[in-house]
């Protein structure tokens, strides 16, 4: 009797271990190795092109502080308007 | 007052420091991230769609223009090119640089005309935003970025306005000419993955 109330859990929790036959995810529409890897590189893309689009201006503005801040103070000028 | 003035006046002298980045420049930065996350966004769904779909672009669908297109795309580049050397020698050598603004205004207007007529070409032929999927995101991706690029060409067109009557300032140049480099940056990625 207990074994047949967790028969669908089990069940269940091993087809978890194999979503590509499964079908388990709602989105991978397609288990072909094309789409995983379009899913994959896609996923890559968005996750690092913010970090790197922030990143890229933090490191620029740090150097042209370090550049800014070597020049003599007579080459100091008061902002652009 | 008698202990505000003297406490104003021994205070010491702020230093004169240069400022990193003007204000605007900085602010169009970030909005050119977040059009370039949205840009990110819309290219990567049509990556996944390309790939799922059995057939790329579908068979009764007409091919895009390749090699008219890549003419735009250089006609475009040159528009980019044209800005930045502006931009080096607006100080300098401002009749130049409001030479090669104009110039890099009538490329830019070329490339959106050009598109134009090349969205014309395509909905006679059949590719409609509703037709399949791969006309969906081809006016989607291209149409977004015409309209920044039209956003941008008025910018051009305002900041060349100003140059001309010798009113334009460093902040406002480079925030305009950040906004074009992101437009003209942009769309050789979105050739690469939308046309070819």
């Amino acid at each position: 009797m207990i074994v047949r109330r967790r028969l669908p859990g089990l069940v269940a929790a091993l087809l978890m271990l194999a979503p590509g036959a499964a079908h388990a995810c709602a989105v991978c529409f397609d288990s072909r190795a094309e789409s995983r890897a379009a899913f994959l590189a896609t996923t890559a893309f968005l996750s690092f092109l913010p970090l790197g689009l922030i990143g890229s201006l933090f490191v620029w503005l740090r150097r042209r502080s370090r550049a800014l801040q070597e020049l003599p103070p007579e080459e100091h000028t008061p902002p652009a308007s | 007052m008698a202990i505000a003035a003297v406490s104003a006046s021994s205070r010491p002298e702020p230093k004169l420091t240069r400022q990193l980045l003007p204000n605007g420049v900085l602010g169009m930065l970030m909005f050119v991230f977040t059009e370039a996350m949205l840009f990110a966004g819309m290219i990567s769904a049509h990556a996944i769609a390309k790939s799922g779909a059995q057939q790329w672009p579908p068979a009764d669908q007409p091919r895009l223009p390749l090699q008219t297109t890549l003419l735009n795309t250089i006609a475009l580049l040159y528009s980019g090119v044209a800005l930045l050397v502006a931009h080096m020698l607006w100080r300098t050598r401002p009749d130049r640089a409001r030479f090669l603004l104009l110039a890099a205004l009538l490329l830019g207007t070329f490339f959106v005309v050009f598109q134009g007529r090349e969205w014309v070409a395509l909905i006679a032929q059949g590719l409609t935003l509703t037709s399949s999927a791969y006309g969906g995101f081809f006016y989607l991706i291209v149409g977004t970025h015409a309209l920044h690029a039209v956003a941008s060409i008025l910018g051009l067109a305002w900041a060349w306005q100003r140059l001309r009557t010798g009113r334009l300032t460093a902040e406002q140049f480079g925030t305009v000419a950040v906004f074009w480099y992101f437009v003209v940056l942009v769309w050789p990625v979105i050739y690469l993955q939308v046309y070819l």
